[in-house]
């Protein structure tokens, strides 16, 4: 299992991102203390197994989610319902962003199995018992933040 | 055209993507069916068949590779041709679906032209 690198991992959401909804995105200049971003919602999915893996988890804020709804659907931003858009959006961003930290961690050979994506009510990753996480990338769309917070796990060797 | 299309992704989202870039095929509305799972999917199809199936793998109650086994099972939809939508990259896995019978892959995120073109060539060919 390779390491996962902040730089690759925030390539890798920014290319989804445009991909899959046409949101253009970069990497977040100031820090999440400075942005005080006021989240939306959080979604988790874990990837690997007992062994070796680990947990993404996605927070996004109103305008975040709502530019990647809308472009997503192809509808006015005012007719996205932020509490049921949002979340599938989220949840769908989750699924498509584990499949690429799996192909970062292991290529196309190493197979590292995927837990259907969730909604989780808070910040798991700082809430002291799952640890601090590994990568933590934000970037910052012209409405809105989005923060991938991972937290591996290995055997030891 | 008249084809009947059956897309099955537990994500409404994805869903609802994938039915407009379907239609944008020249598939009518009419003929274009969803299904949360796969047990879903194979519920709808003992109603009716399907030309064409576009399938995720990762899903609760009944995974795609479940729903492929199931579908070889029972010579009424076996035939049906499928296409896996899907955020997975793995190759074994992926060849492993060939093996079942799975006619093409498209992965996420994928581009609206990339399906369209994918579907016209199944449906086509």
């Amino acid at each position: 299992m390779a390491v996962l690198e902040l730089e690759s991992v925030t390539c890798r959401i920014i290319e989804i991102l445009e991909r899959m909804a046409f949101v253009l995105a970069e990497p977040a200049e100031e820090s999440l203390a400075e942005l005080e971003p006021e989240w939306r919602c959080h979604t988790k999915i874990n990837y690997g197994d007992s062994q070796n893996g680990g947990v993404a988890f996605l927070s996004a804020t109103d305008g975040f989610l709502c530019e990647l709804s809308s472009s997503i659907l192809g509808v006015d931003p005012e007719d996205i319902d932020l509490n049921e858009h949002g979340i599938n959006s989220l949840l769908e961003l989750a699924n498509v962003c584990a499949g690429e930290l799996v192909i970062l961690l292991g290529g196309k050979q190493d197979y590292y199995q995927l837990s259907l994506p969730e909604p989780v009510d808070a910040e798991v990753p700082f809430e002291g018992n799952a640890g601090s996480p590994e990568i933590e990338a934000v970037v910052a769309s012209e409405d809105g933040i989005l923060r991938v917070a991972v937290v591996s796990y290995r055997a030891e060797a | 055209m008249n084809y009947r299309i059956l897309i099955v992704d537990d994500s409404p989202l994805i869903r609802a993507v994938i039915s407009r870039a379907v239609q944008q095929t020249g598939v009518s509305k009419d003929g274009i069916r969803q299904a949360g799972n796969g047990q879903e999917a194979l519920d709808a199809l003992a109603q009716e068949p399907a030309d064409l199936i576009l399938l995720d793998l990762n899903m609760p109650v009944m995974d795609g590779r479940a729903f492929m086994s199931a579908k070889n099972e029972d010579p009424g939809i076996k035939g049906i041709g499928v296409v896996v939508v899907t955020a997975e990259g793995n190759e074994k896995r992926l060849n492993e679906l060939r093996e079942l019978g799975v006619h093409g892959f498209l992965r996420k995120p994928f581009e609206p032209e990339e399906l369209r073109k994918l579907v016209g060539e199944v449906l086509g060919g």
